[in-house]
């Protein structure tokens, strides 16, 4: 049987032990995708303030529509006909903002003046992606769930992505011509880091899946444990003589709670009303119990259910050679994918692709991609 | 069947190189109709997929997410088989009495050669019962061939049959990708008696203070025992060991000696189970104490070795143990006691019949009915009752010592009418069966043990001489 303290000791140092890795292995992740970035040309407060500037306006966007929804109804009720330009009616509300150029240029056009504004508002979405990751790799490191670290994955996927696509990215752009030049640019490296991130995380998250678990079930068991293995017979009957004095004298004060613990002294319930001898029953009970089965606490706590140290490591160890080998056999297989595409679509000199088999990818990958939304829909 | 977590790796991978050969389809397509379309739009599309680079790397980044996923999937598939998994439920006892405990431990087998590494197993109980120590569910690590265990503690707060499980098996792998639910049928039944508190709380009174049952407790009559009774002139017929010849000289004519035969009383514990019984405060309804004085009262039949049966009656018969001795039947009335539940209206005159029929000798009726029925069948079934030498006594739980208080509201005059409603009511159809000689006592359940005991030794004492 494993000594109480020893376990909850031993259970901490090994949960905070790989919560430390996860921040290594995050740190490096994270430093892989944001030296892509150029996140100096974007990472600013006033970005983000684009943001709500646009949310404020798109919801005047709304309350003027919805004034003309009411216009229209009426002069359809009222029969009577009118002409009112389309600006006029954001009249009323321009009372409760300031009137800037801003303000002005999105009366005059709402579209266009987004437009104007789409790099600064990339920049605004891109500087909150930084700030919500923050915030769920300490969800991370607190409850030690996968599902922080795929997201967490996901949406600094979407910043490379987004920086990419709107000029943010640090690396200079090269012609890629061949495979080897391919595996030379920093995306590819960053990928290989990603993947590895991947799977880490995975296998560090179940750890926890074992851990916490039996964490939180020591903490409730083992309270409740010490509580009444610590009572003396006299403790108890102390105790219960004390608790039946209050109870009386609750009845002495107030003729009214009589009523409501009438029996608790004498009567049938009466077995059922003191923490004491709630207490002690159990003790006698669980002691009875305990001398049948002397690995009773432990398989109480869940000590029983969960592997050694050394099988958690072999198997985690075990995991990560396995994929890691797998991945990288069927990576090279993969990586022909591209160069087909290389060759078609970026005027490369290795292979052609003909027209059917691009056909055929684009059909897998729309139903591959139908396949994904229909789950997630479903689990959401 | 993939989870939230799979679906979200799924999509990711999906989307990377869904994302990316979207790009190239659309450029593709601008490729072949941009002489027919020119629109400017597809200029952006072209400018996606020529970023050195980037394209390769959304498809290299997707389709590894998808191998490290369609990995998971094959290796999941391989090595989760529900089949491979035995789940066994031991209990330390599946007959309690009523608050008291149960150790439930669920081992978990690995039939396989596999590892099973992520296994949810998650055993259901009946709402009623309190969880006291311990969970009933784990998270398990299984290795080949090898052997788990998790236990928990369960206090069983109310009489009544009750149903463990199923049980909730669920396989996920290791990344937490798939799983697999299944539900194992493996119920297992446990009967909750009713308290057995009153019952050592009587046997620490009778160590206290000696012995406080008092009484007559077996009926006596002529027969071949060994304590004298008394003479009688000879008939014929008489067996000749009889002659008391010393007597006989005396009188002039053959005398015979008689003796006096013990014999055990026979009990019923007929309770009442109509909807009405059902009534009371959550933890100790008229039914729940009926139940507990019939433990009591088959408890002390049992000790001065009378006979006792049940009966459970509302407008039909619930269930019927004929009257016999011993610790066997003493079970038998606790499992029947442990199954009572209210339905119907009282009808006395119906459980009567059934019981005439069944017990032709003299009997003791002990009835615990709290007198809220027609009183035309309490009257028929006495009437049938003393027609064929079965002597009734009534115990009856007072409604109002029973009910929750709040149920009534605030308002105390309306309280006073309803109580001064009820005991009126009450006292009419008592005074009716008291007609019969009936013995009818009030029942409150802070005063048990001593209206139980009472009521028991009285009706033996009352109805031993003529039985």
């Amino acid at each position: 049987m494993v000594e109480k303290k020893e376990l909850r000791e031993k259970i901490d140092f090994l949960i905070w032990a790989f919560r430390f890795l996860s921040i290594i292995v995050f740190g490096i992740y994270l430093y892989s995708t944001f030296s892509l970035i150029d996140y100096k040309k974007f990472l600013s407060f006033s970005h983000v303030i684009y943001i709500f500037v646009l949310a404020k306006y798109a919801l005047i966007l709304l309350l003027q529509m919805l004034i003309l929804l009411l216009i229209t109804i009426a002069t359809k009720v009222l029969g009577v006909g009118f002409y009112l330009p389309k600006n006029s009616t954001l009249l009323p509300l321009i009372g409760f903002t300031t009137l800037n150029n801003n303000l002005l240029s999105f009366i005059k056009d709402p579209l266009e003046w987004a437009s104007s504004i789409l790099p600064d508002m990339i920049a605004g979405i891109l500087s909150l992606i930084f700030l919500v990751i923050g915030l769920m790799i300490l969800g991370y490191l607190n409850k030690g769930k996968i599902d922080f670290a795929l997201w967490i994955f996901l949406l600094a996927e979407l910043a490379l992505i987004l920086s990419l696509i709107f000029g943010f990215q640090s690396f200079k752009t090269v012609t890629i011509d061949n495979l080897s030049d391919f595996v030379k640019t920093p995306l590819f490296i960053h990928s290989v880091i990603a993947i590895l991130f991947l799977e880490i995380t995975t296998q560090l998250s179940y750890f926890s899946t074992f851990l916490i678990p039996v964490k939180e079930r020591i903490k409730r068991n083992i309270t409740l444990i010490n509580k009444f293995e610590k009572l003396t017979p006299q403790e108890i009957s102390v105790g219960i003589e004390e608790e039946i004095r209050r109870a009386r004298l609750v009845e002495k004060l107030s003729p009214v709670a009589t009523l409501f613990t009438s029996g608790v002294v004498t009567g049938p319930l009466a077995e059922r009303k003191f923490n004491m001898q709630f207490l002690a029953k159990l003790k006698a009970y669980y002691d009875f119990m305990k001398n049948k089965d002397p690995e009773l606490q432990d398989k109480l706590v869940g000590i029983k259910t969960i592997p050694t140290i050394t099988q958690l490591l072999v198997t985690i160890f075990i995991s990560l050679i396995i994929r890691g080998l797998l991945v990288i056999g069927l990576s090279f297989i993969v990586l022909f994918l591209p160069i087909y595409l290389g060759g078609t679509f970026m005027g490369g000199k290795i292979l052609e692709l003909s027209y059917i088999e691009v056909y055929v990818i684009y059909i897998s990958t729309a139903f591959l991609l139908l396949y994904a939304i229909s789950e997630l829909l479903g689990r959401i | 069947m993939i989870t939230r977590r799979g679906g979200l790796y799924l999509g990711l991978g999906v989307f990377l190189l869904g994302f990316t050969l979207a790009a190239l389809a659309i450029y593709h397509f601008y490729i072949l109709f941009r002489e027919r379309i020119g629109l400017e739009f597809f200029e952006i599309i072209k400018g996606v997929v020529y970023l050195p680079g980037f394209s390769f790397y959304m498809v290299v980044l997707g389709a590894f997410i998808l191998m490290s996923f369609s990995i998971s999937l094959i290796s999941f598939k391989l090595s989760a088989k529900i089949d491979n998994i035995e789940i066994e439920r031991i209990l330390d006892r599946d007959r309690v009495f009523m608050g008291d405990y149960v150790t439930v431990t669920i081992r978990v087998k690995n039939r396989s050669n596999r590892t099973i590494g992520n296994l949810f197993v998650s055993d259901l109980v009946p709402d009623i019962f309190n969880m006291i120590l311990g969970d009933n569910y784990a998270h398990i690590h299984l290795p080949p061939k090898g052997v788990r265990e998790f236990s928990y503690i369960i206090e069983c707060p109310y009489r009544g049959v009750y149903v463990l499980g199923p049980t909730i098996v669920s396989v996920k792998d290791t990344a937490g990708l798939f799983k697999i639910d299944h539900s194992l049928e493996n119920f297992k039944e446990i009967i909750v008696y009713p308290s057995y508190e009153d019952v050592k709380k009587l046997e620490i009174l009778q160590r206290a203070y000696g012995s406080i049952i008092y009484g007559p407790h077996r009926v006596k009559q002529k027969g071949s025992g060994y304590d004298f009774w008394g003479i009688r002139r000879y008939v014929i017929g008489d067996h000749i060991k009889f002659i008391d010849w010393r007597s006989s000289a005396r009188m002039g004519r053959l005398m015979v000696k008689e003796y006096e035969a013990e014999k055990n009383a026979k009990l019923y514990i007929l309770i009442d189970a109509s909807k009405s019984m059902g009534f009371g405060r959550e933890t100790m309804t008229k039914l729940d104490f009926a139940a507990r004085a019939a433990v009591l009262l088959a408890y002390l039949a049992n000790r001065f070795q009378d006979d006792f049966g049940l009966l459970v009656f509302s407008d039909n018969v619930h269930s019927f143990l004929e009257a016999k001795k011993g610790k066997k039947q003493f079970l038998r009335v606790l499992e029947e006691l442990a199954k009572i539940s209210p339905k119907g209206v009282s009808d006395l005159g119906t459980a009567m019949r059934y019981l005439i029929q069944r017990e032709r000798r003299a009997a003791i009726a002990l009835i615990i009915t709290d007198l809220e029925g027609n009183p035309t069948y309490y009257e028929e079934g006495i009437k049938i009752a003393l027609a064929h030498k079965i002597y009734p006594m009534i115990i009856s739980p007072v409604s109002i010592y029973f009910e929750d208080w709040k149920d009534l509201g605030e308002d105390e005059i309306y309280k006073d009418v309803v109580i001064s409603e009820h005991i009126l009511e009450r006292e009419k159809i008592k005074e009716r069966i008291r007609k019969f000689g009936i013995d009818i006592v009030d029942a409150d359940p802070n005063v048990f043990i001593g209206i139980t005991l009472e009521t028991y030794l009285v009706s033996k004492a009352k109805n031993i001489r003529i039985m």
